[in-house]
């Protein structure tokens, strides 16, 4: 027994020490990120050669903010509809994630309200295809997906995304689905007695109980779908987003791109979650928690 | 905190609302009352210089017309563009007959074959030219032009042009370390006459440069050892590296043996014993892949890896094209500036890069004090080799001028696309870009000599020897581009189960570096059958 | 939690009310369900059965004829088993699934216990965890590219290694992706740590039992469930994931390196793309699917029987 307690904290320490490198390899990243988007591309180039000292270390050659107002120059991409600069990209990028989390959000909501709490043979056949899909994997659907798109005139065409963000399914249904099932069913019977219409029951009664769960999956659901650079690949190249743009900027053959720009234009991306993260890090930890509950 | 956490999300909203009417806004139209021309233009390593002085000529010719052009840095989606976008004239790279066969595109046949002078005659400006534009594609652009016609023997587009296939070498740096060859023979001192290179006339691009892999060998060392120089470096994309190894494979065996594979029609002597000929037809031309020239330009891929002759920095992902050629023409300043860099001597790149990096040489220049030029060399030729005069090889063969079938503008673009053509219009593509278009025109002295070396050189390379490229009326070639351009020259699987497609980043790759010239030749043999079926459909 | 019975609500409205209702509710997303989820699904098995023609000089897919209806199956399945490229992706979708499986799974859970167990800086520990998943993974794959390119060879004394082109790529890539994942798991481990019931552990507390008891008796059964759901989800991941290999190569991933999800994505996206490819593409996923389906269904079936279960 007191031998393996030792050995408990043996290990125990070996995992904190990897713990503890795990998030310097995290962070160390990140700064060098910002340390390179202050640098000029010469001294960047420059420092490839040198020592590592240099490569990883600060500035030498001055600060370069102004790397920061030459990106709103540089930092673009062409599409069939002309160049889309950063601000563009911003608002593609932000207008997509936030309509499309509403959208897909209230979907699941509304979906996961009445299969929850209206039962018939359609609503249970509904959660059964929810549960079978979520464990059965259906693989190499694109093709089959971009052909439906093409056919409907959905592909590259932002309305037609949002319309197919109408869909539920996955964890924020069952999210939805055991929230309604906890909320006690005496509160719409009540409104029923007063002579309310299920319409009104759900959105004045139930729906605003479920405001705190709904406002967090957006949330997630937002911070996804930012990050999200292959969608704009995919499905509306002509509307780039901000991280479909950085991966075409990156990766760009014109004249005004250098890491240092690159990296500034990392942290365009990055700083409107990371002060999301920021504002709201007890609900995005919350919700991931919950997120855990599938299966 | 709610406050804090509602100021910041409505600050988010505000940031993203104004700048999203920014990008929206607009100024005063320039082309307002004119007739708009869309114009669709792949940006590559060409730029856009050319075209914007082209265009403001054509409407000082045309001014009822204005041309908007759509820049445009991927080719894929400049295809796509031709299907879907509002562009009517297109500068791309394209598989014509991919288009063709989806009724895209006009005919431009009377464009292509009225007397320029004609066809422009009522511009403001009048042009004098008397030649066709046909015309003007005979000899070594023949192929092209039969490629042109073979779809049904009208013309829908005009092949633009390209880079030639060289060593590019840091012209300033072998001046200053006198890096040329006297009639002495002497390396290093040059103060002689210089020898006359490979075409064999005094006074031209290639005088005191190497002619044999012999001297090319003597100097590399010269370089390395005496010079404390690095020979080579490339950077991180692969399509260079391998169309370098093909040019120098193309460059030992020739034009004929070249047309050879062109036509799949011919037979080539594989032992080079002068008896044993193997009849090539459109079945075996994959046994092209090992003709003697291309075993030589894995030898000479393999020498540089073995001798350590490149760069450190060679093929790492953080060498794009552009911090390559930054650091290529920086070598030596950085050097002095204390870099762990040596001075770079030959740089692995399509003939577009020179224009490119113009700024960083301009800049550079001015930094260092020197006067930072670079030129273009023949490949040397190996003891054998069956080339008889120095060859290049262009890559980039099926750029091309089109125009969109239903056009909205039919007849500006065809005048735009006309004017383009006009030898003015050559000339000026390449005074300012240094692109060899793929026409016949002359360039005057004082034009050349306005030019930078590096284009000076390429002129006079393009046109003192025997050019090669791949495409021509041959079907099997032209349906099949994509593979022939780059799979074709060197997919194929090591001994060891690798995949190999590179010579140079092959050797240099450690799991593969083991893999010897000879073995790597015969793998390119043993892969050809099952490669050639899987895509020369 | 139980949910109450919601049978009374007929006797308030009319049960047409209340059908309207739920007509009302779920046409739409029905609608789009039939069309973008289970359509989506059919014309994939039905795009596998055709081909791309190109007639009157516009191309559409039509179906194979009878006699061939199997062509893109035979190619897919003859490319299984010949094609050095598809027998990389194979080998290394399986390597990518394994190490996630043995490496990446069991370090994350053990990290998310003493997380768990509030050592100094969970806190902070938490919210690291959740930087990988809150920053997209392009920024994450140019900010990683570009440091690695330098300091590895720096650290192996080649400075001439090229890190992703050459011997180091796969190991390099399975650090990356064990790396970035080891975030995600540690949330998710930890959210399902956080639901087990406070008294449970407490009664093993005061039985006195060792942290690595407590670990083995109470944690692990009550977080079963959780594992069982990532590593039923890994095995479509075994034909799906592309590993961010396109983030970092874009479509021109050596052929040595590509795995099962990036091979069937390149033929659908990117510069080497076609359209005549879609079938086979879709071949490819009909054929994994029906590998994968089997499979899923009997690791569940397996862990559930005989994963471990809660002793308390």
């Amino acid at each position: 027994m007191v031998k393996r307690k030792t050995l408990t904290s043996v290990f125990a320490i070996v995992l904190f020490v990897i713990l503890i490198l795990y998030t310097i390899s995290l962070l160390f990243p990140i700064i060098w990120t910002f340390l390179v988007s202050l640098k000029s591309d010469d001294e960047f180039i420059f420092s490839l050669d040198a020592d590592i000292e240099v490569f990883l270390g600060w500035p030498r050659e001055g600060w370069a903010f102004s790397n920061y107002s030459a990106v709103f120059k540089y930092f673009k991409i062409e599409t069939s509809s002309g160049d889309v600069y950063l601000p563009e990209m911003f608002f593609n990028g932000f207008s997509y994630a936030i309509v499309s989390a509403l959208i897909t959000i209230f979907t699941n909501c509304v979906v996961a309200y009445v299969v929850a709490k209206y039962k018939c043979v359609l609503t249970s056949a509904i959660y059964t295809i929810v549960i079978v899909f979520m464990i059965l994997p259906v693989i190499g659907t694109l093709p089959a997906e971009l052909e439906i798109m093409n056919n409907l005139g959905f592909y590259d065409n932002m309305i037609g995304i949002f319309l197919m963000k109408i869909m539920f399914g996955g964890t924020n249904f069952l999210i939805f689905y055991a929230m309604f099932k906890s909320v006690s069913w005496s509160y719409a019977e009540a409104a029923f007695v007063d002579g309310a219409s299920h319409f009104r029951v759900f959105f004045q009664i139930m729906l605003p109980m479920a405001v705190p769960t709904f406002f967090a999956l957006v949330l997630m659901q937002f911070i996804t779908l930012w990050n999200d650079w292959q969608a704009s690949l995919i499905y509306f190249p002509s509307h780039p987003t901000i991280a479909y743009g950085l991966y075409r900027y990156a990766n760009s053959t014109g004249n005004e791109i250098c890491v240092p720009y690159v990296m500034v234009a990392c942290m365009m991306v990055a700083l409107p979650i990371i002060v999301l993260f920021l504002a709201f890090r007890n609900k995005i930890v919350g919700t991931i928690a919950v997120g855990g509950l599938k299966g | 905190m709610k406050k804090l956490v509602r100021l910041l999300v409505l600050a988010l909203l505000t940031f993203t609302i104004t700048f999203g009417s920014f990008a929206c806004g607009g100024g005063p139209k320039p082309w307002e009352g004119k007739t708009i021309i869309e114009f669709g233009c792949y940006q590559g390593g060409w730029g856009r210089e050319w075209l914007d002085k082209a265009i403001e000529k054509f409407q000082e010719m045309y001014p009822e017309y204005y041309v908007k052009v759509d820049y445009e840095k991927s080719y894929e989606d400049l295809q796509s563009k031709i299907v879907t976008g509002k562009q009517d004239i297109f500068y791309a790279g394209i598989n014509l007959y991919d288009f063709l066969e989806q009724d895209e595109f006009m005919d431009i046949t009377d464009v292509m074959t009225t007397p320029l002078n004609e066809y422009l005659a009522d511009s403001e400006i009048p042009i004098t030219e008397t030649k066709t534009i046909e015309s003007k594609m005979t000899g070594t652009w023949q192929d092209m032009k039969d490629y042109c016609l073979s779809y049904d023997g009208h013309y829908y587009n005009v092949p633009f042009g390209g880079g030639l296939w060289t060593l590019n070498y840091n012209r300033d740096l072998f001046n200053r370390k006198k890096l040329f060859k006297d009639k002495d023979g002497d390396w290093c001192k040059a103060d002689g006459d210089l020898t006359v290179g490979q075409d064999g006339v005094a006074g031209t691009y290639d005088d005191g440069l190497p002619v044999t892999y012999e001297d090319f060998t003597e100097l590399l060392e010269q370089m390395s050892e005496e010079e404390g120089m690095t020979p080579f470096f490339w950077s991180y994309v692969d399509g260079y590296t391998k169309h370098f190894a093909h040019a120098l494979g193309v460059a030992q065996d020739g034009k004929d043996v070249f047309n050879i594979f062109k036509t799949m029609n011919g037979s080539y002597d594989f032992d080079g014993d002068g008896i044993a000929e193997t009849a090539i037809d459109n079945t075996n031309a994959w046994k092209l892949r090992n003709t003697s020239g291309r075993k030589f330009a894995l030898q000479f891929c393999k020498d540089v890896i073995e001798n350590g002759y490149y760069d450190s920095q060679s093929g790492k992902s953080n060498q794009s094209h552009l911090t390559s050629q930054k650091r290529y023409v920086q070598s030596e300043y950085n050097s002095k500036r204390g870099g762990n860099i040596k001075p770079i001597a030959f740089f692995i790149d399509g003939g577009h890069w020179h224009n490119e990096a113009e700024d960083v040489i301009a800049q550079t220049s001015e930094r260092s004090g020197e006067d930072i030029q670079f030129g273009v060399m023949p490949f040397p030729w190996f003891e054998g080799c069956s080339a008889e005069k120095t060859t290049y090889y262009i890559s980039s063969q099926n750029s091309t001028l089109c125009i969109r079938k239903n056009a909205t503008e039919p007849e500006g673009c065809k005048k735009l696309l006309a004017f383009l053509n006009t030898d003015e219009m050559l000339v000026l593509s390449t005074k300012t870009s240094g692109i060899v278009r793929f026409m016949n025109y002359e360039m005057s002295e004082t034009d050349l000599a306005a030019m930078p070396y590096y284009y000076q050189s390429t002129w006079e390379a393009a046109h003192n020897s025997d050019i090669c490229y791949t495409i021509c009326a041959n079907e099997k070639i032209f349906r099949n581009f994509n593979y022939f351009n780059l799979g074709w020259e060197w997919d194929c699987t090591a001994p060891n189960g690798l995949p190999l497609n590179n010579p140079l980043e092959n050797f240099k790759a450690s799991a593969t570096s083991s893999v010897t010239v000879q073995q790597y030749f015969n793998a390119l043999y043993s892969a050809g059958p099952s490669e050639w079926s899987k895509n020369v459909k | 939690m139980k949910a109450i019975k919601e049978k009374t609500n007929t006797s308030f409205a009319g049960k047409k009310d209340r059908y309207i209702f739920i007509a009302c509710m779920l046409a739409v997303p029905i609608l789009f369900f039939c069309v973008f989820s289970l359509g989506v699904k059919l014309n994939s098995v039905l795009l596998s059965l055709k081909e791309y023609v190109v007639e009157d000089k516009k191309g559409s897919y039509e179906f194979l004829p009878f006699s061939s209806l199997g062509k893109n199956f035979g190619e897919a399945i003859g490319n299984l088993f010949n094609d050095q490229e598809v027998i990389w992706a194979f080998k290394n979708s399986v390597i990518f699934y394994l190490v996630g499986l043995l490496f990446t799974m069991p370090l994350s859970i053990f990290i998310t216990y003493i997380i768990y167990k509030k050592i100094p800086g969970s806190k902070l520990f938490t919210i690291m965890a959740y930087l990988p998943q809150m920053l997209s993974t392009i920024i994450m794959t140019l900010m990683f590219k570009n440091l690695v390119e330098k300091v590895l060879p720096y650290l192996l004394g080649k400075p001439e290694l090229s890190v992703f082109k050459d011997y180091t790529k796969l190991g390099v890539f399975i650090y990356y992706n064990s790396w970035v994942n080891l975030g995600a798991n540690v949330i998710l481990y930890l959210g399902a740590m956080t639901r087990i019931p406070e008294d449970l552990i407490e009664v093993g507390q005061l039985e006195g039992i060792s942290l690595w008891k407590e670990f083995r008796l109470i944690t692990l059964p009550l977080i079963f469930p959780t594992i069982t759901v990532f590593i039923v989800a890994g095995v479509a991941g075994l034909f799906t994931n592309q590993n961010n290999l396109y983030n970092f190569y874009d479509a021109e991933a050596p052929k040595d390196i590509s795995n099962l999800g990036y091979y069937m994505f390149v033929r659908v996206i990117g510069n080497h793309a076609q359209l005549r490819d879609y079938p086979y593409a879709s071949a490819f996923g009909v054929l994994f699917t029906m590998v994968a389906a089997p499979i899923t269904l009997l690791v569940k079936y397996l862990l559930e029987k005989f994963g471990p279960s809660a002793e308390f």
